[in-house]
């Protein structure tokens, strides 16, 4: 079964079968608890958050709608909203988007064989991310993956609330540009 | 970076799409980006294309093995059976019966199924997954697992056309049937059924038009 797409492991998960909700399970479970690591940096709040992303993946997979995106960004997006929640919970939790950066190895080369392989990935990006000024970086990933405002930004950072914005905003549009060329190739 | 620079509305909330996109504006700026937004195109395409690029931010997620016991916590908490003993328990076989009703019920055609559960189980099924070819350059897949009953699913990707088609079977035995109907939306669709036949019966499956012609086929089992 491990050479099923995610869609089709999504509609056997949808009609609970539990073949395709372990094979979804071990396909996603590194990823997702890694997602939760680098947000939480702790093992067992970690391993609480992604137990929970992959049970909701299993309970709700039938509203997963492959139009709106893929399965890799689903689930993630599910963990990255329960690593929030858990992390308004535990105040004492240090924020530190490094962890995301260093853990996820943006700064290293990744061959394209390697980029090929990792599922679902967006060929180009880790690199444009990696070549953004690191404030730049530090500031996108304080909001998308910490899902911060640009006033909690401002305030994090110690910076003006329009150069929050103006950060957030250049290092979105130049993933954005990087895409759209890595798209109109392929 | 402006795509539309000459309208001054579009001007006016271009500074704020990328947080529309990433979903952190406060109410207040939210509901006046907003405003502009659902009536304006161009403004709607840029906010979709800067969400694609937040959730590509987060496939960059690190890859970390868990700790030891990680599955076999999750899996007691998912009250999915240990790998290796499969087997589906009547809760299960009920959920299946639920899950597949309430698919068939969202597509609009949950009517007259005979899908049951009660003491229905499923023995270690080994799913037959084929690609539907097409002369129409339509690409998709079809995923029959065998069971009580047995399932089909089908993916229809890049078929250029927005409406109703039917999927119908053949099976070994050279009988044909219609199995349902589901909705292309711009040349995608997918769709899960419980299968009239044993699922070592099916031999084909084609996507048909509501005019009858053969969009595109798998074959299953030869
Ligand atoms: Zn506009």
């Amino acid at each position: 079964m491990s050479e099923l797409s995610d869609e089709a492991l999504l509609a056997g998960m949808a009609v609970g079968d539990e073949t395709a909700a372990v094979t979804f399970v071990r396909r996603y479970q590194r990823r997702v608890y890694g997602l939760a690591v680098s947000m939480l940096g702790d093992a067992h709040a970690a391993e609480d958050v992604a137990q929970e992303a992959l049970v909701r993946a299993w309970r709700h997979a039938q509203v997963f709608d492959s139009r709106r995106g893929s399965a890799a960004t689903w689930v993630l997006a599910i963990t990255r909203n329960l690593a929030i929640d858990a992390m308004r919970v535990r105040r004492s939790t240090p924020m530190d988007p490094a962890r995301f950066l260093t853990l996820g190895s943006v700064s290293q080369d990744e061959s394209p064989e390697e980029a090929a392989e990792a599922l679902d990935r967006h060929p180009g990006i880790r690199a444009a991310l990696a070549g953004l000024p690191p404030e730049q970086r530090r500031a996108l990933v304080l909001a998308v993956v910490y899902g911060l405002t640009a006033a909690d930004v401002s305030e994090r950072e110690s910076i003006p609330l329009g150069t929050a914005k103006t950060r957030i905003r250049a290092a979105l549009q130049k993933l954005r540009t990087t895409m759209d060329v890595t798209v109109s190739r392929s | 970076m402006s795509m539309h620079p000459k309208d001054p509305r579009c001007e006016a909330v271009q500074d704020e799409l990328a947080e529309l996109a990433l979903g952190t504006l406060s109410g207040l700026e939210r509901s006046s980006v907003l405003t502009h937004v659902e009536g304006c195109t161009n403004c709607r395409i840029e906010v979709g294309r800067l969400s694609a690029v937040a959730d590509a931010v987060l496939t960059l997620a690190p890859e970390i093995e868990p700790e030891a016991g990680f599955e076999v916590r999750l899996f007691e908490r998912m009250g999915v059976a240990r790998p290796r003993r499969w087997g589906l328990p009547r809760r299960q076989a009920q959920r299946v019966a639920l899950a597949g009703t309430a698919l068939l019920g969202a597509l609009g055609l949950g009517l007259g199924l005979g899908l049951t559960s009660g003491g229905t189980t499923f023995s270690a099924p080994t799913p037959v997954v084929a690609n539907l070819t097409s002369a129409h350059g339509i690409r998709g897949e079809v995923y029959v697992v065998p069971g009580k009953p047995g399932w089909i699913f089908m993916s229809v990707d890049h078929a250029g056309t927005t409406g109703l088609v039917t999927c119908r079977l053949a099976t070994l035995h050279g009988g044909t049937m219609t199995v349902g109907s589901f909705w292309l939306a711009s040349g995608t669709g997918s769709w899960v059924y419980a299968l009239p036949v044993p699922a070592d019966q099916v031999r084909t499956a084609w996507v048909v038009t509501g005019n009858g012609a053969v969009l595109a086929s798998a074959e299953l089992n030869r």
